[in-house]
C-alpha cells in the first residue's frame, strides 16, 4: 500500500508503529550505542563520578590482556565441542522419533522439559549432581567402584560437567529441529529408495543427510553461538574455576562489570565480542546459503 | 456492537466503578500509611538480619515506624546499592554493609556516616560509640568515621570436635604417631598433623568405632568468588606476608616468600578437607560438620555457632569447642583478618532522622539483646552486651567463644582501603585455586598474580 493511498489511515499507521520504534530505540539501540560510547571511556561506577574519555585506552588494553584471550578460547573450545556433541544426540534422537515408536508424542514431551528449565536451574541441579559430598554421580561410582574424579574442582573435568549439562539442556532442541525437517522428507523417496535396495546406511548417507543438511547448519548455527556466551551455568556451578579453566568470555565481562565495576573496558570488550560475532553470523550466513545450494541443485 | 447505545452505557459505567476501586483503595492506603513513617532496609536474606527486621518493627511500633525488607543475594546488595544511588534512587533508607564494601560505598557517597548524626550530646549518648568492641568495628571505620551502625562481628576461629579430641583411644594413637600431646592445635603445624589423622575412611576406627562414611580432618569452604580467598587470608596473615601488597610502598607482594609458604601450607591442607570444599559457601561446610564428619572446622564464629548448637540441623550439640586460630609466626599471634558487618543509612534517604532513631534503638545494649532471642547465634559488638549477665547465662556459646577471642588479644590485619581490591583479591585467589586444582604450582600460579597485580597497580598509577 502507497503511503499517498493512506490518507487519514497516516495517523493510524503513526499511533500503530510509534511504540514499536519507542522501544527498538529506547531498549535496543539507545543501550547498544550508549555501550560503544563507554567502551571509549574510563568509567569505575564507584570511583569515578563521570566517564572520562579515554582515548581508545580499553581497546589497548583488551589487545593485551591475557585473561580475555584465554577466555575467548575456553569459550571457543566449549562452543565446539557443546554443539558437535548436541547436533550427534539430537541427530540420534531425532531419528530415533521418526521411526514413531510408540507412546512417541509423550517421549518427546518428556524429551523436550530440560529445554524448557530456567539455565540457573539446569546449573543448581547438576552442580548438586556433581558435588562430591552430596552428589549422585559420586555416589553412584563409589558403589561401582570407579574412580572417583573432583569433577568441578579438577580444570579438566569441570569443563567436562559443563558440557555434560549444556549437552542434556540443549539437545532436545537440535533434536526438535531435526525431527521436524525428517518429518518433511517425503515418504516416497524411502520407499523408492528401498525398492532400489538401498541400505540403513545409504539411506542416510542420501536421502535423509542432503534433505536435513539445512536444518543441521540452522541448530549448529544457533547452538554455537549461544553457547559461545555461556554464563547461567558457569556462575552456578563452576564460578570460572578452578583457577581460570571454565572462566569464559561471558564470565570475564561479568565480573569486569560487577565485581570490578568497570564498565568502561566491559563495553570494549563486549563492543569486541560483538563485532566479532556480527563477523562470523555474517559467513554462517555465506555458508548456509552455499550449503543449501549445494543440498539443492 | 459497540456503536449501540447500552453497550457504551454499561462500559462507562463499568469503567467509572473500576476508577473508583482504584482511587478510594489508593486513598486508604495514603491514610493507614499517613499514619507510621516505613522504612526500607536494603540487605541479605540472612538469619541476622531477618531477626532484626523483626526486632526492628516491634521496638518501631510505638515509635510510628515500620521496617521493611528488600533482600537480595549477599553480593548483589553492594551492586544494587551502588547502581541505585548512582542512578538518584531514593527508595532505600538502610543498606546492609561488610566491612571491605566500606571504601567504595563512601568513595561513592551511598552512605552516611554515623559520625555525622553525632552533632548533639543526646545523638551520641544514643550511639554510645564508646561501648562497641574497637577490635571488631575498627572494619567499619574508614578516613577517620563510622560508615554503619555495627551489628554482628564475625571473627574467625576454629570449632573442633571435643569427644574426639578427648578420646582416649585417639589421643594415644596421635602421641605414639606425632610424638606429642593431641590438643587444639595452638600451630599451623599442629593443625596440619590433626587434619592428617582426622582423616580417615569409611571402614577405618573413630573413637574406637567403625565409621560408616568418610571422616575429615578439616571442613573448610573454598567456593570461587571470594569465599576462598576469605578463608585463606588469616592464613597469609600468620606465615608472615603482606595482604597481596605493601600498603607503605604499593608494590604487590603476592609472590613473596611468606606468600608462597602460605599457599604451599594451604594447599598440603587441602588434602585433608572435604572433598567438594572448593563448590561450598560457609553454610554448606558447616552443614558436613554439623553431619559429624568433620574433626575441625575454620570459619565465621557466626556460621559455626548457627548451625552446629542448633538441635534440628547438628548431630554434633554439645560437642564443639571454639578456639582461636594457630598461630605461625610468633610476631603475629593467632593471626586473622578482620570481619565486620553493619546497618548504614542510604545517602539518598527521605527519612534521615527517624532513621537514625530506629537504627540506634534497635543496635542498642537492649535492642541487641532482643535481636540475640531472635537469633541466637549473633556475634554482638557491644562490650556492654558480651558483659550482661544474661547473655552469659542464656548464650554460653556465644560468650564463651568471644571471650576466649578478646582475651587472646590475637594479632588483626584489616583488609586495606584499596578501590582494586575486589580485583586484587580475585588475581589471588585464581592463583590460589590453579595450585588447589593442579593446574599450576604454587610458584608459576603466584608469579602470574604478582604480574597481574603489578599490571593493574601500574595502570592505577600507584606505582610505575
Amino acid at each position: 500500500m502507497k503511503w499517498a493511498a493512506l490518507g487519514s489511515g497516516r495517523v493510524y499507521f503513526w499511533i500503530m508503529t510509534v511504540p514499536a520504534v519507542v522501544y527498538v530505540v529506547a531498549w535496543r539501540l539507545g543501550p547498544a550505542v550508549y555501550t560503544l560510547w563507554l567502551g571509549l571511556n574510563q568509567y569505575n561506577i564507584v570511583y569515578d563520578a563521570a566517564p572520562r574519555w579515554n582515548h581508545f585506552a580499553n581497546y589497548t588494553l583488551l589487545l593485551r590482556d591475557g585473561a580475555l584471550r584465554q577466555s575467548i578460547g575456553l569459550s571457543g573450545e566449549f562452543a565446539v565441542i557443546a554443539t558437535a556433541a548436541e547436533v550427534v544426540i539430537g541427530l540420534g534422537a531425532a531419528w530415533f522419533l521418526d521411526t514413531d515408536p510408540p507412546g512417541r508424542n509423550l517421549l518427546l514431551g518428556v524429551f523436550l522439559l530440560p529445554m524448557i528449565m530456567a539455565p540457573v536451574v539446569v546449573g543448581t541441579a547438576w552442580g548438586t549432581l556433581f558435588d562430591r559430598t552430596v552428589g549422585y554421580i559420586p555416589y553412584a561410582l563409589q558403589l561401582l567402584h570407579l574412580p572417583q574424579p573432583q569433577w568441578l574442582a579438577t580444570p579438566g573435568t569441570a569443563m567436562f560437567a559443563l558440557l555434560i549439562a549444556d549437552a542434556w539442556e540443549w539437545a532436545p532442541l537440535v533434536a526438535l529441529l531435526l525431527f521436524a525437517a525428517l518429518q518433511a522428507i517425503p515418504r516416497e523417496h524411502f520407499e523408492a529408495a528401498r525398492v532400489d535396495g538401498a541400505s540403513g546406511w545409504q539411506l542416510f548417507r542420501r536421502i535423509i543427510l542432503p534433505q536435513i543438511t539445512g536444518m543441521i547448519l540452522v541448530a549448529a548455527g544457533l547452538r554455537l553461538m549461544d553457547a559461545f556466551l555461556e554464563l547461567d551455568k558457569v556462575i552456578i556451578m563452576t564460578g570460572g574455576g578452578p583457577g581460570s579453566s571454565t572462566q569464559f568470555v561471558s564470565m570475564f565481562v561479568y565480573k569486569q562489570a560487577f565485581q570490578f565495576y568497570e564498565l568502561g573496558y566491559a563495553s570494549a570488550v563486549i563492543t569486541l565480542l560483538l563485532a566479532a560475532l556480527g563477523v562470523a553470523y555474517w559467513l554462517y550466513l555465506r555458508s548456509y546459503g552455499r550449503a543449501l545450494g549445494a543440498a539443492n541443485p | 456492537m459497540w456503536r449501540q447505545p447500552r453497550y457504551r452505557v454499561v462500559a462507562t459505567a463499568l469503567a467509572i466503578v473500576l476508577a473508583s476501586l482504584l482511587v478510594t483503595g489508593t486513598v486508604s492506603q495514603t491514610s493507614r500509611a499517613q499514619n507510621m513513617t516505613t522504612l526500607t532496609f536494603l540487605g541479605p536474606d540472612f538469619d541476622e538480619w531477618v531477626a532484626f527486621v523483626k526486632v526492628a518493627n516491634e521496638i518501631g511500633k510505638p515509635m510510628g515506624i515500620q521496617l521493611k525488607p528488600e533482600y537480595l543475594p549477599w553480593d548483589n546488595v553492594f551492586q544494587k546499592a551502588l547502581i541505585d544511588s548512582k542512578s538518584g534512587v531514593r527508595t532505600w533508607d538502610y543498606v546492609y554493609i561488610y566491612n571491605t564494601w566500606v571504601p567504595g560505598l563512601s568513595a561513592a557517597k551511598a552512605v552516611i556516616p554515623i559520625d555525622d548524626f553525632l552533632s548533639s550530646p543526646g545523638a551520641t549518648e544514643a550511639v554510645q560509640p564508646k561501648d562497641f568492641i574497637s577490635l571488631t568495628t575498627q572494619g567499619l571505620q574508614f578516613n577517620g568515621k563510622l560508615w554503619a551502625m555495627p551489628m554482628l562481628a564475625a571473627p574467625y576461629m576454629m570449632g573442633y570436635r571435643t569427644d574426639v579430641f578427648a578420646d582416649p583411644t585417639e589421643k594415644k594413637a596421635f602421641q605414639a604417631k606425632y610424638g606429642y600431646a593431641l590438643g587444639v592445635p595452638q600451630t599451623y603445624k599442629q593443625l596440619m598433623d590433626t587434619a592428617q589423622f582426622f582423616t580417615r575412611k569409611a571402614g577405618q576406627t573413630l573413637m574406637g568405632k567403625p565409621l560408616d562414611q568418610d571422616f575429615y580432618g578439616l571442613v573448610m569452604a573454598n567456593k570461587s568468588g571470594g569465599f576462598m580467598f576469605h578463608r585463606f587470608e588469616h592464613i597469609l596473615v600468620a606465615f608472615g606476608a603482606d595482604l597481596i601488597y605493601d600498603p607503605k610502598t604499593m608494590q604487590p607482594t603476592a609472590n613473596s616468600p611468606q606468600s608462597l609458604a602460605a599457599v604451599k601450607y594451604y594447599v598440603g591442607l587441602h588434602k585433608y578437607m572435604q572433598p567438594g570444599t572448593e563448590t561450598v559457601t560457609g553454610g554448606g561446610a558447616e552443614r558436613v560438620m554439623a553431619a559429624g564428619r568433620g574433626a575441625i572446622a575454620m570459619d565465621a564464629l557466626d556460621n559455626m555457632l548457627s548451625v552446629l548448637p542448633v538441635a534440628k540441623l547438628s548431630k554434633v550439640v554439645g560437642k564443639i569447642g571454639y578456639a582461636m586460630l594457630p598461630t605461625q609466626v610468633p610476631s603475629r599471634p593467632h593471626a586473622n583478618v578482620a570481619d565486620a558487618n553493619g546497618l548504614a543509612i542510604y545517602a539518598l534517604t527521605q527519612h534521615r532522622a527517624e532513621a537514625f532513631k530506629l537504627a540506634t534503638a534497635v543496635l542498642s545494649t537492649q535492642g541487641t539483646k532482643q535481636v540475640m532471642k531472635e537469633y541466637p547465634a549473633l556475634i554482638p559488638m557491644r562490650a556492654s552486651v558480651i558483659r550482661d549477665p544474661e547473655v552469659r547465662t542464656n548464650y554460653g556459646n556465644v560468650f564463651n567463644a568471644m571471650n576466649t577471642f578478646l582475651n587472646g588479644k590475637p594479632y588483626t590485619a584489616f583488609i586495606p582501603p584499596l578501590k582494586e581490591w575486589v580485583q586484587a583479591q580475585d588475581l589471588y585467589e585464581q592463583a590460589l585455586s590453579a595450585a588447589m586444582s593442579g593446574q599450576q604450582t604454587p610458584e608459576d600460579a603466584l608469579s602470574g598474580a604478582q604480574a597481574k597485580v603489578t599490571d593493574l597497580f601500574k595502570r592505577q598509577g600507584y606505582i610505575k
